[in-house]
């Protein structure tokens, strides 16, 4: 193939430098979308519970789960029994979801069978039936964190479009921060150097250097796990179903998840989950997130409890009790029967993307590498526009798209957060009324995008707009809910509180960015003038 | 003096379709592959999970080589051969058993 436009020697540094700036330009929008959204997925269980006002009460382990556990039993089909799985959502309720297995309308194997919502009293307050996918998009608890670690893992597309776009983008930012590392001459320097420009304001490619130089190691694992979890779910499971197991997508299931493909079903009593669920408690310190009981009833039965991580552990523990005579079997590995490297890797990537391997505090640093690495993708569009406006004026646009993703998304975030306040307040469904808000925050932003002529007029605007959101949000969760601060410091509830002093934080900033913007266009006002005015003085001193 | 280009001359371009199109088929076709040769291990997981989690990092080493070698035939031969090699392995897969 020959080729004219291919120089025969290039310099690395120009085509690392080319590499780097496209690779952020052409997908960045989209990269800062996923960043973000990503940031705050990273605390999807905490706005989960702050955004119910509710605080975790450990219901697996104070409720009689073997007495619910039984009289829902009793009124469930038995193809149901297959499978039950336990946890407490954010109303404090314990979910059971009574399922066997089959492909949803597309062609996906789901879960299907009953879900039953039992308050702290024992009362059903809520009985679902259906694929587990559906009832889970349609529950009402889970609905503002659902939808913003939605848009982080899928963009909102469909399968698989979506998971292949967060793929490529994963890739993209991949490319970006390898070739951004690539191109440090010196790596220690450009963590510290902020260079003045003529006026005293920070060098804006330095603060983009400074940024992306601390947030690199980070941004390459996010990048790696983050495309990882899109191809393989996306068809990269499937493709390896079709090479190993023939085609087999159940047989590979069944060799992931580590269970037998043929269990006995013949009758027998199952022993007292309450007293597997209490030695697994007392061995792990901690209370399950949630737990499966396979085959209930039968001589196959057999209880998972699965715990997140630990104080000191990295990856999650799953325990495995024979629930025909309540003893404890196993540690399972997250992948597979028996622990392997390809378990190991899984424990290790799943802490490492969420962030999940110290409890807030390891949360507190990813969100904080997360907000330098939005920093980043917003320092380096605004780089590219700062560029192309100075060289043509038509490129006015491009500082006017940045305006609108880099303001105008956490506006829509935190409008969707408005949405499902507002709505729960109403009795609403706040599975509809969560995205709509975020769509009809879109459609405002965009309008106003149009409108308003001053790309610096439209900034402000839509930074007050957040600020007063962002204030806004933790009093009307206080009106809706009626729970203070006052009642979190008694029950400890440190995830409502991080939340709403995140927010309210985030408020002042956005407010005092206004002030100090303003500050400074007024400075450059008496700046411009005072030249001015000395010039006259020089013009008129001549003439005299 | 500035010669304005055609925003889609990059499709002319070798190394565009080198670490483009190329390299990303060569890096599925080396991940199916892997499924086959690499050990699976005790646990019979390995041959599954190694080859999805190997994708974006084999992906990125041989997006990187392509795009900054000076040496594009040798770049061309080693996704050729990678291709053919792993070609073959996942034909003998399906169907020389």
């Amino acid at each position: 193939m020959s080729n004219l436009n291919e120089q025969p020697i290039r310099s690395k540094a120009k085509a690392l430098l080319s590499l780097h700036s496209w690779s952020g330009i052409v997908l960045g929008m989209l990269l800062y979308a996923v960043i973000f959204t990503g940031t705050v997925a990273v605390v999807s269980d905490e706005v989960g519970e702050w955004s119910n006002s509710n605080l975790n009460q450990q219901m697996l382990a104070t409720q009689d789960v073997d007495n619910v556990l039984a009289t829902l039993a009793a009124q469930t089909d038995r193809a149901y029994l297959e499978e039950i799985s336990a946890y407490e959502d954010h109303r404090q309720n314990l979910v059971f979801f009574f399922h066997t297995h089959k492909q949803n309308p597309s062609g996906v194997m789901d879960e299907y069978g009953v879900q039953y919502k039992v308050n702290g009293q024992g009362e059903i307050v809520q009985q679902r039936e259906g694929f587990g996918s559906d009832i889970y998009a349609q529950d009402d608890s889970y609905a503002l964190s659902r939808f913003l670690v939605s848009i982080h893992t899928e963009l909102h597309l469909p399968a698989p479009w979506g998971l292949i776009l967060t793929g490529i983008l994963g890739l993209a930012m991949l490319v970006a921060a390898v070739s951004g590392f690539m191109m440090h001459r010196h790596l220690f320097t450009d963590l510290f150097t902020i260079r003045k420009q003529r006026d005293g304001k920070p060098l804006k490619r330095d603060s983009h250097t400074v940024a992306g130089t601390w947030s690199i190691p980070f941004a390459i694992l996010l990048a790696f796990t983050g495309s990882f979890f899109s191809f393989a779910t996306a068809f990269g499971l499937p493709a390896m179903a079709v090479v190993a197991f023939g085609g087999d997508q159940e047989a590979m299931m069944q060799t992931l998840v580590g269970e037998q493909a043929h269990k006995s079903e013949a009758p027998q009593d199952s022993a007292s989950i309450n007293g597997m669920l209490a030695d697994a408690i007392g061995n792990q310190s901690a209370v399950p997130t949630f737990i499966a009981i396979s085959h209930w009833g039968t001589e196959s039965a057999s209880l998972t409890a699965f715990f997140m991580p630990t104080e000191g552990e990295v990856g999650f523990a799953q325990r495995v009790y024979d629930a025909t005579n309540g003893e404890f079997v196993e540690y399972k590995p997250l992948v597979g029967t028996v622990p392997s490297a390809g378990s190991a890797i899984m424990s290790l990537i799943y802490p490492i993307h969420f962030g999940t391997f110290a409890g807030l505090m390891s949360k507190i640093i990813w969100i904080s590498l997360g907000v330098a690495s939005c920093y980043v993708t917003i320092t380096g569009l605004q780089l590219y526009a700062f560029r192309n406006e100075k060289q043509a004026t038509g490129w006015q646009w491009f500082s006017r798209m940045c305006v609108w993703g880099f303001t105008g998304l956490p506006l829509c975030s935190l409008s969707s957060a408005l949405g499902f306040f507002v709505s729960g307040a109403l009795q609403s469904n706040q599975s509809l009324w969560t995205p709509v808000s975020f769509l009809l925050a879109a459609a405002m932003v965009s309008l106003i995008t149009l409108i308003i002529r001053s790309v610096r007029q439209l900034q402000l605007i839509l930074l007050v707009a957040n600020g007063a959101l962002c204030l806004a949000l933790p009093v009307i969760r206080y009106l809706t809910s009626g729970f203070g601060w006052i009642q979190a410091i008694e029950q400890g509830n440190v995830a409502l509180m991080f939340i709403d002093a995140v927010l309210l934080l985030c408020g002042v900033w956005c407010f005092y960015r206004v002030y100090a913007s303003n500050q400074a266009q007024e400075s450059d006002h008496t700046a411009t003038e005072a030249v001015a005015s000395e010039h006259v003085g020089t013009l008129s001193g001549a003439a005299k | 003096m500035n010669v304005q280009r055609h925003p889609f001359a990059f499709l002319s371009s070798q190394r565009f379709w080198l670490s483009g199109p190329a390299t990303l088929v060569v890096t599925l076709l080396v991940m199916l592959a892997m499924a086959a040769w690499f050990p699976p291990g005790i646990g019979k997981v390995n041959n599954i999970i190694v080859p999805l989690v190997m994708f974006p990092l084999i992906w990125a080493v041989l997006f990187f080589y392509t795009y900054l070698t000076q040496r594009m035939q040798s770049a061309w031969w080693l996704l050729v051969v990678l291709a053919v090699v792993n070609g073959v392995i996942l034909a003998f897969q399906f169907w020389g058993k």
